[in-house]
């Protein structure tokens, strides 16, 4: 050991002035191996080993027959097949924007839910016409101040509290008001009621009755 | 090609920054492994194209909710693996054929395939592949082919590995029976 690991020494001063530049790079693997390729090695040899002996004893016809892929590719096609890979991915994602846009406006979709669609719209449009142009809070309110603003207006406990004769008295003086109609009577000419019931035979004695 | 692990590429695509990037290199990374186990099950070319392509627009949407109980490959694999089987449960639908007629159109589109290089043996043990039920034969493939752990393959297909284990020893007999005829 010890005159290897000399032997070793020597070459590697030999190496700085045979090779000073070779000598001066790392030294390391430039290979890689699959992840795990190590791992697994020993029981994989174990395994084709095995699947070898159980072929040969169960199936010595199939154990002669030498293995290899008698399937072939065209030529490059494994060159091109990601980018074939890629290209269809990109063809896809758009295909299936266009097969949701479709699926949405299917007849069988699109044609009721746009008719719901105008329905509520009309419904709201009618509902909108037929609606007060005040609403009944606002009503309230107006009515309320039109109660306690306006001079004509006459409350509930004013008309209790007002003298019944006073009321009289400002009919009978307002010559617009006709409440009675004994002016009419009295302005009638007597002579011709007189020659009204003549005329129609009327009984006065029926009329008397009847007063 | 440098490889990375799932935090790297994890926590590239959650940096909207990076996120193209990082789904660009998770492409690069798992394309060839997830392509061949799709044409294994699907056979055509073709058809394994569109089904990769389904696979990673799928892993695409999905890796925001990636919740890292397991690992990115078997989440890969499993998505790959129900989109293969989806596939072909369409293909019988579309053209009203049972098991075994697709198991035929495999087998006639394999005679057909450009892609296919292999030899008369290994244009028998494919043809010996496809008579086997479908998830019978994924699990045949994958621990024949991609000589995957049982205990990787009980993530992906959410089996214990016991009936994995037993799965496989069924379809390495049926083929073997297969292979003696003629």
């Amino acid at each position: 050991m010890d005159d290897k690991n000399k032997i070793n020494d020597e070459l590697n001063d030999n190496l700085d002035e045979i090779a000073p530049r070779l000598s001066k790079l790392r030294k390391e693997e430039p290979f890689r191996v699959p992840a795990d390729y190590f791992d697994d090695l020993a029981s994989k040899i174990l395994s084709k080993c095995d699947n070898a002996d159980e072929i040969k004893e169960i199936a010595p016809l199939l154990s002669e027959i030498p293995k290899y892929n008698p399937f072939t590719v065209p030529g490059g096609y494994f060159d091109h097949l990601p980018l074939q890979v890629q290209e269809k991915c990109i063809e896809t994602r758009r295909s299936s924007w266009a097969a949701k846009l479709a699926w949405l406006l299917r007849p069988s979709f699109f044609i009721p839910a746009a008719a719901a669609v105008i329905a509520v719209v009309i419904a709201m449009v009618l509902m909108k016409e037929n609606s007060p142009l005040v609403s009944e809070s606002e009503m309230t309110a107006m009515n309320v101040s039109y109660d306690s603003n306006s001079t004509d207006a006459i409350t509930e406990d004013a008309l209790l509290g007002m003298d019944d004769a006073a009321v009289l008295e400002s009919l009978w003086s307002d010559p617009a008001t006709d409440i009675t109609g004994d002016d009419h009577y009295l302005s009638a000419n007597e002579e011709d009621i007189i020659d009204y019931l003549l005329d129609n035979n009327t009984d006065i004695s029926s009329i008397v009755t009847e007063l | 090609m440098q490889e990375y692990t799932d935090q790297e590429l994890l926590t590239r695509f959650r940096d909207p920054s990076s996120r193209n990037y990082a789904f660009n290199l998770l492409v690069n990374q798992y394309q060839k492994k997830i392509y061949w186990h799709i044409r294994r099950i699907v056979i055509d070319h073709d058809d394994a194209n569109d089904v990769v392509q389904n696979v990673f627009i799928k892993v695409w949407r999905g890796l925001d909710n990636f919740k890292e109980d397991s690992r990115l490959y078997t989440w890969l694999y499993r998505i790959a693996t129900n989109e293969s089987l989806t596939f072909l449960k369409q293909k019988r639908s579309s053209s009203f054929v049972s098991f075994d007629d697709v198991a035929h159109q495999l087998s006639r589109s394999l005679e057909d395939d450009n892609y296919f290089k292999g030899d008369a043996i290994q244009k028998k043990l494919q043809q010996a592949i496809l008579t086997l039920p479908e998830k019978q034969r994924i699990v045949f493939n994958m621990k024949y082919f991609d000589e995957m752990k049982y205990e990787e393959m009980s993530e992906v297909l959410e089996t214990s590995v016991g009936a994995l284990k037993a799965s496989y020893h069924h379809a390495v007999k049926k083929i073997e029976e297969f292979l003696k005829k003629d």
